[in-house]
């Protein structure tokens, strides 16, 4: 199949230093790039066989676990709508701890949020201070922060918004300062030419323009929410979790089956809907 | 829109629009306070009582039997590792089916994004929950849940980051008379990779903190030993895990954010 | 003289009734260099893309070399592809792959999908492909990445490429409309120097009239997806020029670099 090229031969003497072989074959990838890739999968699969060697998995819980699927399968097919009111009640519940925590930390983060960017913050090293805690706080997992809050209040909704309002107002304040200081320089200049407070530059000129990419950024973090309290919600603090784990822990898989179809459902649809008011957002 | 509307009725509209929306917003914290029955007094005064909490209860962190948090945490460690990879491959086959423009055939297509999306839109410690059922206490409902998953999320966005390359390259290799494996190998490959590589990077990031709380639901790892002393009131063991965490956690960002950087 | 490439009433309609291609008869000989010039959005680009199947044609023929071309069998539009080079505005390189590995690709079309897959190039194409390089003074940026070249050069990549396929026949789609006045004056060059060595004929769409007249042996003018002109580049008056862009006139000069 393999036609020759006609062209008149090239030979090799003839061939700049730049040119490398392997085999007596001419080398034809661009080095760097090719060295970048094998050396990242290398180094993967090295971690991958050391990793896997120390892994203990047992085959007995393997196979004893695939035997009883079936079973678990017939169960789950069978969607009962038993539990359909209580699952409903819990999934509201579970919004409104997301509705609430998000209210409340964008409250807090609008605020801090102008202490932390670098272009409007009024007390530099606090500002960077404030930054350093925030990341502590991201970095503990939410849900982590959830069973803290349920060690101190107990189990409830209300644990659950305390417990979700540290990550949100971190990852709240981080993302509003990070888009004060990739837009505001123009608003801030202008402002402070004409003599303006600290005060008339954020809330005169910066929050009017900032506004819809605030709304952006809240949309996408109440989509993010939704899925933390359901998750929550199973280590104890209020919404519909509570049911799944309950059905889950007592093998009503029936109703277990209806639960995750209305999680599913609900997450799809606020998904849905902050897309849309996104995409309307970006075209203002 | 087209219509001319004087400035001054423009801004009169505007701001109708902004009372509605905020009479909308008010009355939805409202219903929402009164539905689940939330109070606000006994909230507000929670705050000083959950700092003082935190402070005091679990601080300083107990650095006894520091040998004892190896195994966990290397369990976690294995966790991200092992699901990162094996989902890294898996995501990437199914990503292949299902971008639009290396998909064989739309029904495959649609199918596997039914069930993609299905999986991804449920949370994870739902998944880890119910192979817990299925497969007992242990590492291994914890490194399937990691699994499944992470293969459905990466399947997304791997597709997405391949719907997303430029059409040029593959259009000129089109007209040169290549084959569909050809176009794919040769100019699909090449572009997609700084998108596989920060993406798996970012899975592994991901991975490391869902792996951390898989033990909250009996599936293995640091988090179990976190519940345990949770539930024992040992808040300064609890506390030595935390920052166990924070620490590896930070050290992985560390980490991907270099391998990042080089990598172009 | 042999007839390369015959079009006849070649339409393409869009859904919703759009004509890009209003009936379009065209032959290319031989040896030519034809030079397809009209305003943008007259369908020049459609009527290319039509040639190669890039894009399929609602009505009429094209045949290749006597075979009238069709999109049902892979196989054989996998042949009539690999014998027409294609050069485009953009360049269409594959960016994170190096030179060389672009040039080759010209050769795809004639391996068996699986050596191809693998980059089995045959030792003699990669010699072709670095010779090639050098004549188009490319030497220096053989195995540099593709995104490290500035655009001129990535055009010569882009017609070292066609000129790997050993084709019949180049079609050229607005090969400097995205390049600054000196480098198009080297892309065209080059285009046109190694399509008259080797015997290729060439197709190539150009809104410059001054380009199109200093290289075309004949100019095929477009205009609203229908020919209005077809002769000997002498032949084009100023009147069928005024004809041709009307309405567009500031395009005909234009070396619309930020294009």
């Amino acid at each position: 199949m393999q036609q020759q090229t006609s062209f008149q031969a090239y030979s090799p003497s003839q061939a700049q230093p730049g040119v490398q072989t392997s085999g007596g074959k001419i080398r034809i990838g661009h080095r760097r790039t090719q060295r970048q890739t094998r050396l990242f999968f290398a180094a993967a699969a090295v971690l991958f066989l050391v990793c896997l060697s120390l892994l203990d998995l047992s085959w007995e819980q393997f196979r004893s676990g695939i035997a009883g699927l079936p079973d678990i399968m017939s169960k789950v097919m069978t969607i009962s709508f038993h539990a359909f009111p209580a699952l409903l009640d819990g999934m509201v519940t579970s919004l409104i701890i997301a509705f609430l925590t998000v209210v409340i930390s964008v409250v807090l983060s609008i605020l801090l949020s102008f202490l932390i960017a670098e272009n409007i913050t009024p007390f530099k090293w606090a500002g960077r201070a404030l930054r350093v805690v925030l990341l502590v706080i991201r970095t503990v997992p939410t849900t982590i922060w959830v069973l803290l809050a349920v060690a101190s209040m107990g189990f409830g909704s209300m644990a659950g918004v305390l417990g979700l309002i540290f990550p949100t107002s971190s990852y709240l304040i981080k993302s509003f300062a990070a888009q004060i200081e990739e837009s505001g320089d123009d608003t801030i200049e202008a402002m402070r030419a004409v003599g303006a407070s600290w005060l008339q530059i954020v809330f005169k000129g910066l929050l009017p323009n900032l506004l819809l990419s605030f709304l952006a950024i809240i949309s996408f973090r109440f989509e993010m929410e939704v899925a933390e309290t359901v998750m929550l919600g199973m280590v104890g603090a209020g919404g519909i979790g509570v049911l799944l784990q309950d059905y889950i822990s007592y093998y009503e898989f029936a109703d277990l089956a209806m639960g995750i179809i209305i999680v599913f459902v609900t997450i799809f649809a606020v998904e849905l809907i902050s897309n849309r008011v996104r995409s309307r957002l970006a075209r203002r | 829109m087209s219509q001319v509307v004087s400035p001054h009725t423009e801004q009169r509209q505007k701001k109708a629009k902004r009372m509605v929306s905020l009479a909308l917003l008010a009355g939805a914290l409202a219903f929402s306070i009164w539905y689940v029955k939330f109070d606000m007094v006994e909230f507000i005064s929670g705050i000083p009582l959950f700092l003082n909490f935190l402070f005091t209860d679990f601080l300083p962190p107990n650095f006894a039997n520091m040998d004892s948090y190896l195994r966990p945490v290397l369990d976690t460690l294995i966790f991200a590792v092992v699901g990162t990879f094996i989902s890294s491959l898996l995501g990437l086959v199914i990503a292949f089916l299902m971008a639009r423009n290396t998909a064989p055939h739309p029904a495959v297509r649609i199918a596997l994004r039914g069930v993609v999306s299905f999986v991804r839109n449920v949370p994870f410690l739902v998944w880890a929950s119910l192979l817990v059922v299925i497969f007992g206490v242990g590492a291994m409902p914890g490194l399937f849940s990691l699994l499944v998953f992470g293969t459905c999320f990466l399947a997304r966005v791997y597709a997405e980051s391949i719907e997303e390359l430029d059409k040029e390259a593959t259009e000129a290799l089109e007209a040169s008379g290549a084959t569909y494996g050809q176009i794919i190998k040769h100019a699909i490959i090449p572009q997609f990779m700084p998108g596989y590589f920060s993406w798996t990077l970012f899975m592994f990031e991901i991975n490391i903190r869902a792996s951390a709380i898989l033990g909250l639901v009996g599936a293995g790892g640091i988090g179990s030993n976190l519940k345990q002393s949770l539930d024992l009131f040992q808040y300064s063991r609890a506390s030595m895990i935390i920052v166990i965490l924070i620490v590896l956690i930070l050290a992985v960002e560390f980490l991907t954010q270099r391998i990042r950087e080089r990598i172009l | 003289m042999t007839t390369i490439l015959q079009v006849e009433g070649l339409v393409k309609s869009y859904a919703g009734g759009t004509l890009a291609l209003k009936g379009i008869d065209l032959t290319v000989e031989a040896g030519e260099f034809i030079a397809v010039i009209g305003p943008s959005g007259a369908g020049k680009s459609t009527l290319l893309r039509c040639i190669n199947r890039l894009i399929e044609p609602t009505e009429g023929t094209v045949a290749f070399l006597g075979e009238v071309m069709n999109s049902k069998s892979k196989g054989s539009l996998r042949r009539w592809r690999s014998q027409i080079g294609m050069i485009f505005q953009h360049y269409n390189l594959v960016n994170r792959s190096s030179v060389l590995e672009n040039v080759l690709h010209g050769r795809l079309g004639y391996m068996s999908p699986l050596a191809g897959v693998f980059s089995r190039y045959s030792e003699e194409d990669k010699l072709a492909a670095i010779a090639l390089l050098h004549k188009v003074g490319l030497e220096n940026e053989v195995f540099k990445r593709a995104d490290e070249l500035s655009g001129g050069q990535k055009q010569r990549v882009g017609i070292s490429r066609a000129i790997m396929q050993e084709p019949q026949l180049i079609l050229a789609d607005e090969p400097i409309a995205s390049l600054d006045p000196k480098s198009s004056a080297v892309v065209m060059d080059t285009i046109y120097e190694n399509c008259r060595e080797r015997g290729i004929a060439c197709l190539v769409n150009l809104h410059q009239v001054e380009v199109a007249k200093k290289y075309a042996t004949r100019i095929v003018g477009i205009k609203g997806g229908a020919k209005v002109f077809d002769g000997a580049p002498e032949e084009l008056t100023e009147e069928m020029i005024y004809n041709i862009y009307q309405g567009k006139e500031h395009e005909m000069h234009a070396q619309a670099a930020g294009e």
